[in-house]
């Protein structure tokens, strides 16, 4: 397509625009795009009047007083880039929008000198084909036209470069670029999220994790101020996306009653809410509950809640216990659950704690427990409430009903044996007559992960469990 | 025929018992794990004292009402998995009518033998009956209308049978079939109290407790734990005029048992079906105690601390579950079975009290199968998923723990529910229940408790010794008994009150189960009545006077309020009244000791602090009457029993007792309008018939007196008192022939005592040596 390089797929008619690398200084971070209408795009045989009235008007305004590249009889000035040629850097869009307010396309670099010329949306658009390829414009035209018979798909190729060109994979994993961990994985972005939703979050991103991705993180999720049609573009090419498979399932429609009974179950019974927030009540690691129906697809949430590791390897969100009927209570209700989504109230100024690759290398080759194995899950999945360092002031703590156990007091400590230390982690705070929002770790973490926390808390209390508690000794 | 004799001699035998209507024996003792005794009505001069009386199901409190319930089958269509699985559980199959297979024996007309006679159940096709033959007597008929119980327990299963009388009034038949003995038995309860008997020829009927046929299904009197709970909305009103009407929906214990009434559902099922009240409470969502509460409807040993309960209301309004340690050894000191006391044992297992155990933690509500905490079904009774779902340590490496290879005995439940026949039992018919709290096996102390350790229960050849040797060598030490526990182990006869409440008293640990028990035997050994408490114990006594345990605080406040009165009764306004109500019945037991053991003053001090905790209480009051009626002052007993009904009227036996004091002052007219107003209650109350034939006896109305006592032991043909004196009668009305029986009877009852066997004797002799 010409020599717009950064165009190099293909673009919509109607659908969108294309996108301008428009300072390739600044990596990934500073884009812009501007929309070019349909009409533009569509009609082709009015393109050549355009460019001749594009040219007539490079005339008329002495663009070549600056510019290279566009007609001027008095000589070459080149205080401004080149316009005209093969290599023109700039799409037709960018230029039609940089005319009509050429401060506000590219307000983070230095002030431009640049003009404004009060055009009409006609002569800007005309000089924006002039200036841009005039001699190839038919050609860009068909070039276009072929690309987009060749790629039916084109939103995924245009979201596509969006993603690209905003950098997403620095932090998301996504099988277009991008295996970082800092992030939610996106490949299922399509089996995932309403696309409505995601539209909505994109073109304003707001807090989704209270305190990031992975606990004590922190949000980080940019707002790139993208446009209406960048975010179409971007929601598309996401939703396009769905690695893996989700079992269908289609929620029991719920009576009154069953809400209650599954809200109760939340709030009284199951662990959800140590992290999730679901009204005003619970913690502060997990997305919010609030809205989950705008957000979320209900298959996504009930194979979510069965095995999130499945679907977003290493989450700290342990897979559930509870059995396929209660599953379904719980997700129909989530997903049917009346009220908008609301984002989060972000946490700030929060201690990382281990990132999940850091808990993947310890643990992979764990054939026996290790205190320092322990203190990698420790950090990652216990510290959000039990503390950095077991005194039970983690950020999450103030949002539980319970006082997270001090697994730093030695004495309190000594009392419980390893494997009331070990059951309560395989199978959460109920069981143990504390509290219920302690969740079970039981089909996510294995056995020696289990001791090895325990070997860790060990280390935090400078303690031992009682003696009769050293079960198996013999001979004693 | 009725052989002819000198009338010298039937003269001499008038003369002989003509002054002889006297107090023999007790009646309606309490046995078998009874809570009840309606004490021991006597004749004549003898004032006889009757307590506990029947109260009919109707209180102001009540918020469910009989109306409200609707039956299973209400619930078969909407809830059909549910249904399905119910109606082939052991809830589902737990009684009902005979026959379709239900019955676990056979009514082919094989006779239980016994010395005097022989009881031939027989029938078919869903009619079944038992005859009883018993020398000197004629032949009686019993039809079985209802069975109990279904044989389905592992550790034993029995099956009773009910059987409507003449009189209306649903009762139990003495004789029980146990499947695992195989064998029919009785209890022996107010008899020879020898537990629950097989059988044998050498017995006489007269052994089994119940025989002639005198529990009543839905009463409390007598096994009040049982009546209501093998079955469902059983319901024994007492309907004035009429009697006892005994009304039952099921057998069986069904839906509404342990989801409350459903009519309300119902309703809104077949209306709109909308909004978040569907009338009836899902139990998903009780919480720990909520839950026990629904199984410990039944599956509790329990006190009434008010009648009148029906499902769906609050279980601790109506039942006190530690109460009956109070005067009693249903536990052990670490909780577990002492004479009887089903899975209430389950509130001293460390899973309970360290856990959040349920019932439905393992059991399955529906089908009774099993499950795990998360609900994943588990293939039977002996899944170590039971456990292993929160004890998963254990699973990783499960012979680590337990030492044994794996196998049967070696399941989780092997060592830590081994099933322990209940003692109050005995050894003949199997009911063994497994251990619901859930110990850790210690041969030694188990020896020491007179249980059987688990470990036997696979090395039958060791010896407790060398098995405690064994167990110690493989797990070194064990877990601790709790404090608590230890301290009731150590609490000698011999310490000194301080000692006694510093092992005894632990305030400050939620171990609602043992510090009951702990109190309880602190206030029955080492407190008495204003004798002030040591600082120590006082400290602690008031600390657990606000423990949030129902149970525990009561004990507390009644313990305080006996040694210390003021500091009791300046306490009494802040008490709700389910703690009231506990309060005053543990001071009225405190009485009641003491009046059995002869100390009126003690005794009228505990009753008289009940009534400032609950004023103008009826029971405490009828406690009082009857101890002035047992101390010859019956101005106060009359005055008593007098407040009694004018708090609760519509009980008869407070009238009977009424009559009793007023016979007693002389005011012979008043206690004959007293009787009459009792039996204007109760046309069938046997008491009231029994002492209206006092009356005329003593009036000489022999024929009066005959038709009242005939009236008594047609309601009460068990009791034994009232053949004796009907025997009496009917010596002094020269019907010596009919006497016979009577005595025969009374004798049957109290073989041990001299009078009837006398008159037995007497009457043999002079009828010609009749057998």
């Amino acid at each position: 397509m010409g020599g717009v390089d950064s165009v190099d797929a293909e673009a919509v008619p109607g659908a969108g625009g294309r996108l301008i690398r428009v300072c390739p200084r600044f990596g990934w971070v500073a884009l812009a795009m501007v929309a070019v209408h349909g009409p533009v795009w569509g009609q082709s045989a009015q393109m050549g009047d355009l460019a001749a009235e594009g040219e007539r008007l490079a005339r008329e305004l002495g663009c070549g007083g600056c510019h290279t590249g566009v007609p001027f009889e008095e000589g070459i000035r080149s205080v401004a880039p080149t316009l005209g040629t093969d290599q023109v850097p700039f799409a037709p869009a960018y230029v039609f929008a940089y005319l009509a307010d050429p401060r506000a396309v590219r307000p983070d670099i230095a002030p431009a000198r640049m003009p404004r010329f009060d055009l009409t949306e006609a002569e800007r658009l005309a000089l924006a084909l002039f200036v841009t390829n005039e001699r190839e414009l038919q050609g860009v035209d068909d070039a276009f036209r072929a690309a987009q018979a060749r790629h039916p798909d084109v939103a995924r190729a245009t979201g596509r470069d969006v993603y690209e060109n905003l950098g997403c994979g620095s932090c998301h994993t996504h099988p277009d670029g991008g295996a970082s961990q800092i992030a939610p994985d996106l490949a299922s972005q399509g089996m995932r999220v309403q696309e409505a939703w995601l539209r909505d979050y994109l073109s304003a991103p707001t807090t989704i994790r209270p305190s990031g991705s992975e606990p004590g993180r922190g949000s980080r999720m940019p707002d790139f101020r993208l446009t209406p049609d960048e975010v179409g573009a971007l929601a598309a090419f996401l939703m396009s996306r769905q690695e893996g498979s989700i079992p269908a399932w289609r929620p029991d429609p719920l009576s009154p009653f069953s809400m209650q009974k599954a809200e109760t179950l939340l709030r009284d019974r199951w662990s959800c809410l140590g992290c999730h927030e679901l009204g005003e009540d619970g913690g502060r690691v997990g997305p919010r509950l609030n809205g989950v129906a705008h957000r979320l697809t209900p298959a996504f949430v009930r194979a979510f809640m069965e095995d999130p590791g499945h679907l977003a390897p290493g989450t700290v969100m342990p897979a559930s216990l509870e059995q396929a009927d209660r599953l379904d209570l719980i997700a129909s209700f989530l997903v049917q659950r009346p009220g908008p989504w609301t984002p989060a109230e972000r946490i700030e100024g929060l201690t990382l704690a281990a990132p999940f690759e850091t808990e993947e290398a310890g643990a992979s080759d764990l054939q026996r427990p290790t205190a320092d194995a322990g203190e990698r899950l420790y950090q990652r999945r216990c510290a959000s409430c039990h503390g950095v360092e077991g005194a039970g002031d983690g950020f999450n703590a103030r949002h539980l009903p319970a006082a997270p156990t001090v697994h730093a007091d030695a004495e309190a400590m000594a009392l419980r044996p390893d494997d009331t230390l070990y059951d309560g982690i395989h199978a959460g705070g109920w069981i143990l007559g504390k509290s219920h929002r302690m969740p079970a770790f039981g089909a996510s973490l294995s056995p020696v992960e289990i001791r090895s926390l325990v070997a860790y808390i060990r280390q935090l209390c400078g303690c031992e469990g009682p003696e009769w508690s050293r079960d198996g000794r013999r001979g004693s | 025929m009725v052989p002819r004799r000198p009338p010298g001699l039937m003269r001499g035998v008038a003369a002989r018992w003509a002054a002889a209507v006297v107090g023999l024996m007790g009646v309606h003792a309490c046995g078998g794990g009874g809570d009840a005794d309606t004490g021991d009505p006597l004749v004549d001069g003898s004032p006889t004292p009757v307590a506990q009386d029947y109260r009919p199901r109707t209180s102001a409190l009540d918020e469910v009402a009989l109306d409200d319930f609707v039956g299973a089958q209400a619930c078969a269509q909407c809830h059909a998995e549910q249904f399905g699985m119910w109606s082939e559980s052991t809830h589902g199959r737990a009684g009902g009518p005979p026959g379709g297979g239900t019955l676990i024996t056979s009514f082919d007309g094989t006779p239980i033998e016994f010395s005097d006679g022989a009881v031939i159940p027989r029938g078919e096709g869903g009619a079944y009956e038992f005859v009883v033959r018993q020398e000197g007597h004629e032949e009686v008929r019993y039809a079985v209308d209802g069975l109990i119980g279904g044989g389905h327990m592992l550790g034993g299963g029995t099956q009773g049978f009910v059987s409507r009388l003449p009189d209306g009034t649903v009762r139990f038949l003495p004789w029980d079939y146990s499947r695992q003995a195989d064998a029919w038995f009785c209890n022996t309860g107010s008899r020879t109290n020898e537990g629950w008997v097989v059988i044998r020829p050498d017995m006489a009927m007269a052994e089994c407790g119940d025989f002639p046929p005198v529990r009543t299904l839905g009463t409390y009197p007598r096994f009040a734990n049982c009546q209501s709970c093998h079955g469902s909305q059983i319901e024994a009103s007492l309907e004035p005029g009429v009697g006892v009407v005994t009304t039952w929906e099921s057998l069986g214990v069904n839906c509404e048992t342990c989801h409350g009434p459903a009519r309300a559902h119902v309703a809104w099922a077949n209306g709109s079906a909308g909004g978040s009240d569907i009338g009836i409470e899902s139990r998903v969502v009780d919480g720990v105690d909520e839950s026990l509460a629904v199984c410990f409807q039944c599956h509790a040993l329990k006190d009434v601390v008010q009648e009148g309960y029906l499902s769906g209301m609050p279980l601790d309004a109506y039942y006190a579950l530690k109460l009956p340690i109070l005067g009693d050894d249903p536990y052990v000191a670490d909780g577990r079975v002492g004479t009887f006391a089903y899975q209430g044992t389950h509130l001293s297992s460390s899973c309970y009290l360290d856990g959040s155990m349920t019932c439905v933690s393992c059991h399955e509500p529906h089908g009774q199968g099993y499950w795990d905490v998360n609900r994943a079904p588990l293939a039977s009774e002996v899944d170590d998923g039971q456990c292993t779902a929160c004890h998963a340590a254990k699973a990783v490496d499960p012979e680590s723990h337990t030492g044994h290879p794996a196998s049967a005995g070696a399941n989780c439940v092997s060592c830590h529910m081994p099933y322990l026949q209940h003692p109050e039992v005995g050894d003949e018919v199997p009911f063994a229940r497994s251990d619901h709290t859930i110990p850790i096996p210690r041969p030694g102390h188990d020896a020491r408790m007179g249980l059987v350790s688990a470990c036997r229960t696979c090395h039958e050849d060791r010896s407790e010794i060398s098995l405690q040797a064994s167990t110690e060598d493989m797990w070194g030490l064990v877990k601790p008994h709790d404090p608590i526990v230890s301290g009731i182990l150590a609490a000698t006869p011999a310490i000194g009150a301080e000692q006694a409440a510093a092992l005894l008293l632990h305030p400050g640990l939620d171990r609602p189960m043992a510090q009951f028990q702990a109190l309880a035997r602190f206030l029955e050994s080492w407190t008495a009545l204003d004798q002030p408490f040591s600082p120590e114990a006082r400290i602690r006594v008031e600390a657990l006077a606000d423990s949030e345990d129902l149970d525990v605080r009561s004990l507390a406040l009644a313990t305080l309020h006996w040694v210390e009165e003021e500091a009791g009764a300046g306490r009494i306004p802040a008490q709700p009244q389910a703690v009231r109500r506990r309060w005053a019945m543990i001071l009225s037991y405190l009485g009641d000791q003491s009046a059995a053991s002869g100390d009126g003053a003690r005794a009228e001090a505990g009753y008289l602090r009940a009534l400032a905790v609950l004023p103008e209480d009826p029971q405490a009051l009828r406690s009082l009457g009857l101890l002035y009626n047992q101390s010859g002052d019956f101005g106060r007993a009359i005055d008593a029993f007098t407040r009694s009904l004018g708090g609760d009227p519509n009980q008869p036996l407070t009238h009977v007792n009424l009559g009793i004091a007023r016979a007693g002052s002389g005011d012979a007219a008043g206690a004959l309008r007293s009787y009459e107003a009792a039996l204007r209650i109760d046309p069938n109350e046997p008491l009231a018939h029994f002492n209206m034939g006092n009356f005329h006896l003593r009036a000489g109305a022999w024929e009066q007196a005959i038709q009242a006592y005939g009236r008594a032991l047609t309601h009460d043909p068990g009791l034994g008192l009232g053949h004796f004196n009907m025997a009496v009668a009917l010596i002094r009305a020269e019907r010596y022939q009919e006497a016979l029986p009577h005595a025969r009877r009374a004798l049957e009852f109290s073989p041990d005592d001299d009078r009837p066997r006398q008159m037995v004797a007497d009457l043999e002799r002079v009828l010609g040596g009749a057998p």
